[in-house]
């Protein structure tokens, strides 16, 4: 695949780093010369340096016969620009960056209009991520799979419990699961645990199972903790604004602090449920007046990472159930794990991972599609495939099918019901079928089996 | 520093030398000169060294930066002249390490100087490998290796940067193994159509062989003592000549041709001013030496020639041009330094460099007078950036340096006079080969000392590269732990 990235910002620098790990040919394109040679001597890519909606830019980037164009700049209008100029001139497909609620109200009416093959906005994806992971407290991370159907929830095993130095095969047996364990992160390594496999302190586990599947798990697990019902948000940026209409939609109490007053007075309008703070996030006096510690969780969404780590830790400390952090740079994220921080998102790696996924289902145009992809990790994947007419291995028993090495089969769900694969399972047309793999570029259902 | 990445880079390239060596071994089969085991016995040694390297020392990160770029780049053409000489030395028709040594040197750098007093003494395969050497080392080793490496991880941008040609150096397409993979492409082709036309002229096959690798990576071994002068035909000294001045070409110029830009091709101020200066010395080169030959029409042919070899530093010649009158050396000594364009096979100072360095002096003196002025130096119609300029004028002082460092140095011994030393210099750093006087095209480097030839040995390493690959090798914080 040929693709251009116009914009080299976080989200665009992201974007090379994970699709050239794809293998696919990738030309950047930038107005800043500096960041262009940066990325350059990162990665093997191209650079071109000047605008986006610059027609002499896009032709040196060989436009003409680009199977994407990926326009994430900071500029809303550039980047619809810069698609509609990028179509006209004959790439295939497009993908803008659109972020403004404005603009956005109006992105699925126009997209025909624009002739956008997709268009993203990383504010509302983490908006979506985060509800999701507030409507299981108990785990880290959320991935839904089938519309909701199967759930991969990401639990740490901290002191006490009951799991703790069983293997998989005695747990499944003592705690009666309807659940997998899908991969187990240890020391930063990745393990496709077979039955076993011993779980230890301060895993962090992979689990696939039906939304009832996972409240009964951590029912047994003792790490069970009850759906947000109230939720503190520290920053009222375009996260927050997403954020706080999706939980009012789910009849959950919000409330947001954020500095600036005009903002406050933007959001009070826009959101008239929610409770609208006009104050200083990272005054604990200002928290403390508000009751941070009487909510059930605290997400921290204000632009300054250090800001939401610091929020986080003081939300920790006054037992808070649930803290969710936004960090721009992963590399703080990672700085920040032995804090006690569990669930800290940053939205360009959310974001990046929905994109790969848009690209490599047109990579695989005519062939079985990927309904979905998640990365677990940098080197593992969960992934959904359909089983289609064409499937050649329909009706066999799991056992009697040759399923390579460093694939499992996760789950299938068929009619909306999460079934977990045993040897006597066999594969069914319509249903929906995770495997988690540490293969990359897998696209195909049947490439799994020998 | 990232030692595994630069050992198992190396050993790569130790690998490819090895099977490059079986060319020669072939040629010598043919001619049934029993001189293959000269070859076998180092291709065995780089066997035996290469493959453990590759198989056992696999690098845990293959991530290279700029520093490693440099080391491994500069490390690897030592590394493969010294392998490169092996053969003349142990084969005895070059007996003198040192000697053999220079020879690879001259020819994997694409120089052409050298320090036979008689090149047609030479076994065939020896003469093949010589001519060889100028076509593996015109394009750049590291750029093979490049084109064969299957998936690299980031940094090789580094080594196509130090072993390329150029102030400003980027990818064609935005994968690297196809980048290399175009360049050779584009360079194989041309080389075939010089060999095609050369046997067109009822050349003999290996003849035209060896003079059509040497012409395109313009370097200039000739296998006659008299060069190109033997065949005494316009149409060889023609087919050489339009060559030769073709691989002085930008290779992008090729690739965009291929692809249809045109309009681009015409953009480039390089090229045109490359053309303008060929006519130019040609027809004043031509004017000054008419009375020497029977009519402009013969002047104008050993003009072109002697242009032609010199501003593509390859160093082929078809006469004496040491007797012609100080007129035509002056300007053919500035052609020695101006040398060809950027990205090309040849060496020299580049065009794109002077165009660089003359362009912002004049925005620099425009300032002079209007001090408040904004005002921006443009290439192609581009605006420079700072950065640019900045590198040039580096160069510009660490390539004046180099010259008169090394002049220094070869002058301690007392052999040649400044003419000599001078165009010694310039001839071996630029890449060109023949120089005047002592040097001349139908003398030879052989009566300097062992000091001196490696002075200019590594006087034609720094020229090939670009002089700072070299000079960082040398430099104590290149190794420095932090």
């Amino acid at each position: 695949m040929r693709l251009i990235i116009v914009g080299a910002g976080k989200i665009g620098a992201t974007l090379v780093e994970k699709l050239s790990k794809e293998n696919h040919d990738i030309v950047i394109v930038d107005k800043d010369a500096k960041i262009v040679e940066q990325i350059v001597n990162r990665y093997d890519v191209m650079g071109v340096c000047g605008g986006g909606a610059d027609r002499m830019i896009l032709e040196e980037a060989m436009v003409e016969n680009a199977d994407f164009v990926i326009a994430c700049t900071s500029r809303d209008e550039l980047n619809i620009l810069c698609c509609m100029l990028a179509k006209k001139m004959g790439a295939a497909h497009t993908i803008a960056r659109v972020r403004d609620p404005e603009y956005f109200m109006e992105m699925e009416y126009m997209k025909g209009e624009l002739d956008l093959d997709m268009w993203f906005n990383p504010e509302l994806r983490t908006a979506q991520e985060i509800a999701e992971i507030l409507s299981f407290p108990s785990a880290i991370n959320v991935e839904t799979f089938a519309d909701g159907a199967a759930v991969m929830v990401e639990v740490k095993i901290k002191k006490d419990n009951p799991m703790i130095g069983k293997s998989v095969m005695d747990i499944n047996r003592e705690f009666k699961l309807k659940a997998l364990f899908s991969a187990v992160i240890r020391d930063n390594k990745v393990y496709i645990p077979r039955g076993d496999f011993i779980v230890l302190e301060g895993d962090v586990i992979h689990l696939t199972a039906s939304e009832r599947g996972i409240t009964d798990f951590s029912k047994k697990t003792q790490t069970f903790r009850r759906r947000a019902r109230s939720v503190f948000i520290v920053g009222g940026g375009k996260i927050a604004y997403y954020l706080a209409k999706e939980l009012i939609a789910r009849k959950v109490i919000v409330k947001i602090i954020e500095k600036d007053e005009a903002r406050c007075e933007w959001l009070s309008e826009e959101l008239p449920e929610a409770t609208i703070l006009h104050g200083d996030g990272t005054d604990h006096e200002v928290l403390d007046e508000e009751g941070i510690d009487k909510c059930n969780a605290v997400v921290t969404l204000t632009g300054m990472d250090e800001e939401n780590v610091i929020v986080s830790l003081y939300a920790l400390r006054k037992k808070v159930a649930k803290v969710i952090t936004k960090v721009d740079r992963s590399t703080i994220g990672q700085m920040v794990s032995h804090l006690g921080l569990d669930s800290v998102l940053s939205p360009r790696t959310i974001i990046a991972s929905s994109v790969v996924r848009f690209v490599r289902e047109i990579a695989s145009e005519g062939k079985a599609r990927i309904n979905q992809l998640y990365k677990i990790h940098d080197k593992v994947e969960a992934l959904e495939f359909p089983v289609t007419a064409s499937f050649g291995y329909k009706g066999i028993p799991l056992k009697e099918l040759n399923i390579k090495k460093n694939y499992l089969v996760n789950g299938i769900v068929r009619d909306r019901e999460f079934i977990i694969p045993t040897g006597d399972t066999v594969f069914m047309e319509g249903d929906k079928v995770l495997v988690v793999t540490t293969e990359k570029n897998v696209n195909d259902l049947e490439y799994i089996i020998r | 520093m990232n030692y595994k990445v630069i050992v198992n880079v190396l050993g790569r390239i130790l690998l490819l030398e090895a099977i490059l060596m079986c060319f020669p071994i072939i040629i010598d089969l043919i001619y049934g000169e029993s001189n293959w085991h000269y070859f076998l016995i180092p291709m065995g040694c780089l066997l035996a060294i290469s493959i453990p390297i590759i198989v056992l020392l696999k690098p845990k990160d293959m991530n290279m930066y700029a520093r490693e770029g440099f080391v491994i780049t500069a490390l690897a053409w030592v590394i493969v002249s010294i392998v490169g000489a092996v053969p003349f030395c142990i084969s005895g028709q070059i007996p003198s390490f040192i000697d053999a040594f220079f020879e690879s040197v001259s020819g994997f750098t694409t120089t052409g100087a050298s320090i036979l007093q008689d090149v047609e003494a030479l076994s065939h395969s020896m003469l093949f490998w010589r001519s060889f050497s100028h076509w593996i080392g015109g394009m750049g080793i590291l750029v093979f290796v490049l084109a064969l490496i299957p998936n690299q991880e980031g940094g090789s941008m580094h080594i196509l940067r130090a072993e390329s040609t150029g102030p400003n150096v980027g990818k064609i397409v935005s994968k690297m193994k196809f980048t290399a993979r175009i360049l050779y492409a584009i360079y194989a082709v041309l080389t075939l159509a010089c060999f095609i036309f050369l046997v067109a002229g009822k050349m003999p096959v290996f003849d035209a062989i060896c003079h059509a690798v040497g012409t395109a990576g313009t370097g200039g071994f000739g296998i006659y003592n008299s060069s190109i002068g033997y065949y005494n035909s316009t149409y060889f000294e023609m087919v050489i000549a339009v060559f030769m001045f073709l691989f002085g070409i930008n290779f992008n110029v090729y690739y965009l041709i291929l692809i249809g830009k045109f309009a681009e091709v015409v953009k480039m101020e390089e090229l045109r001013t490359y053309f303008i200066i060929v006519i130019l010395t040609t027809i004043m080169i031509a004017l000054n030496i008419m009375h020497l030959y029977d009519g402009f029409g013969e002047s104008l042919r050993y003009s072109f020639f002697q242009v032609a070899t010199i501003i593509s530093t390859t160093g082929y010649s078809t006469t004496n041009f040491d007797a012609w009158p100080t007129f035509a050396k002056i300007v053919l000594f500035i052609l020695m330094i101006i040398g060809s364009s950027a990205g090309s096979t040849a060496g020299g100072f580049k065009i794109s460099r002077m165009l660089i360095l003359s362009k912002s002096s004049i925005t620099d003196m425009r300032k002079m007078l209007h001090p408040r002025q904004v005002i921006k130096t443009k290439l192609d119609g581009d605006i420079l950036s700072e950065d640019t300029i900045r590198n040039t004028k580096i160069y510009l002082v660490a390539y004046v340096g180099i010259i008169v460092v090394s002049l220094l140095l070869i002058s301690i011994e007392g052999y040649g006079g400044f003419e000599t030393n001078l165009s010694a210099v310039i001839a071996c750093f630029n890449n060109i080969g023949p120089g005047f006087e002592l040097v001349g095209p139908i003398c030879n480097y052989s009566g300097y000392s062992a000091f001196s030839k490696i002075v200019l040995s590594l006087d034609m390493l720094a020229g090939r590269l670009e002089i700072f690959p070299m000079l960082l090798l040398f430099t104590p914080t290149t190794w420095r732990k932090n």
